[in-house]
């Protein structure tokens, strides 16, 4: 059981990085922070009086205070059970645009 | 709101790791370090490249450049005291 040899994961695999399933309240907050932070930017932009397409496509997103918490904290996935995965699954989720899903999902 | 003439944009997040168009655009816009602060003119060139990297800057709408003297007397702290008079300011040496 214990000692040098005890069967752990690391012990018989090596590396083990460990991967919660669902986001703590604290890192479901700090998503809300970042979602804000993008809504500053975008509005900011919008308040200049600049206009493009780009900053059409922005506004046409949903703010943070629309979004349902299932688009803010999960996402589409084709492979997963009920075709939804926890946002943090996503690779570089913090520095991406990812606030819709598709139609149906 | 005073007339916007530029953008004041920091990058506050990295972009180590990110597709190359995602550098190049924060390199378009100057930034080339974290929380490094540039002034570009508000145009639709300089708001398509703040919106490709949304996730990574902070903006801010600004009238006009400030000097590096004003951005200075801007960080400077205040003294805390004040001279009310100098001791000797008569005396020549």
């Amino acid at each position: 059981m214990f000692g040098a040899f005890r069967p752990t994961f690391v012990a018989q695999s090596g590396l083990l990085w460990k991967n919660p399933f669902r986001m703590s309240a604290t890192r479901k907050a700090n998503v809300r922070k970042r979602l804000k932070a993008v809504d500053d930017v975008i509005a900011t932009v919008s308040a200049s009086g600049v206009k493009c397409k780009a900053l059409d496509e922005a506004m046409q997103l949903p703010r943070e205070s629309e979004m349902i918490a299932r688009d803010k904290y999960s996402v589409f996935s084709r492979y997963s059970k009920g075709h939804r995965k926890s946002l943090h699954k996503v690779p570089k989720f913090t520095k991406k645009t990812i606030r819709t899903s598709p139609p149906g999902f | 709101m005073s007339a916007t003439q530029f953008f004041k944009i920091s990058l506050k997040r990295s972009t180590i790791g990110l597709a190359p168009d995602y550098r190049a655009a924060a390199r378009t816009l100057g930034l080339h370090r974290s929380h490094q602060t540039v002034y570009r003119p508000a145009d639709s060139t300089t708001a398509g490249l703040i919106l490709k990297l949304k996730e990574l800057v902070k903006v801010e709408n600004v009238a006009s450049i400030p000097t590096s003297v004003e951005i200075n007397a801007a960080r400077k702290a205040a003294r805390g005291y004040q001279v009310v008079e100098k001791q000797g300011a008569f005396t020549k040496i």
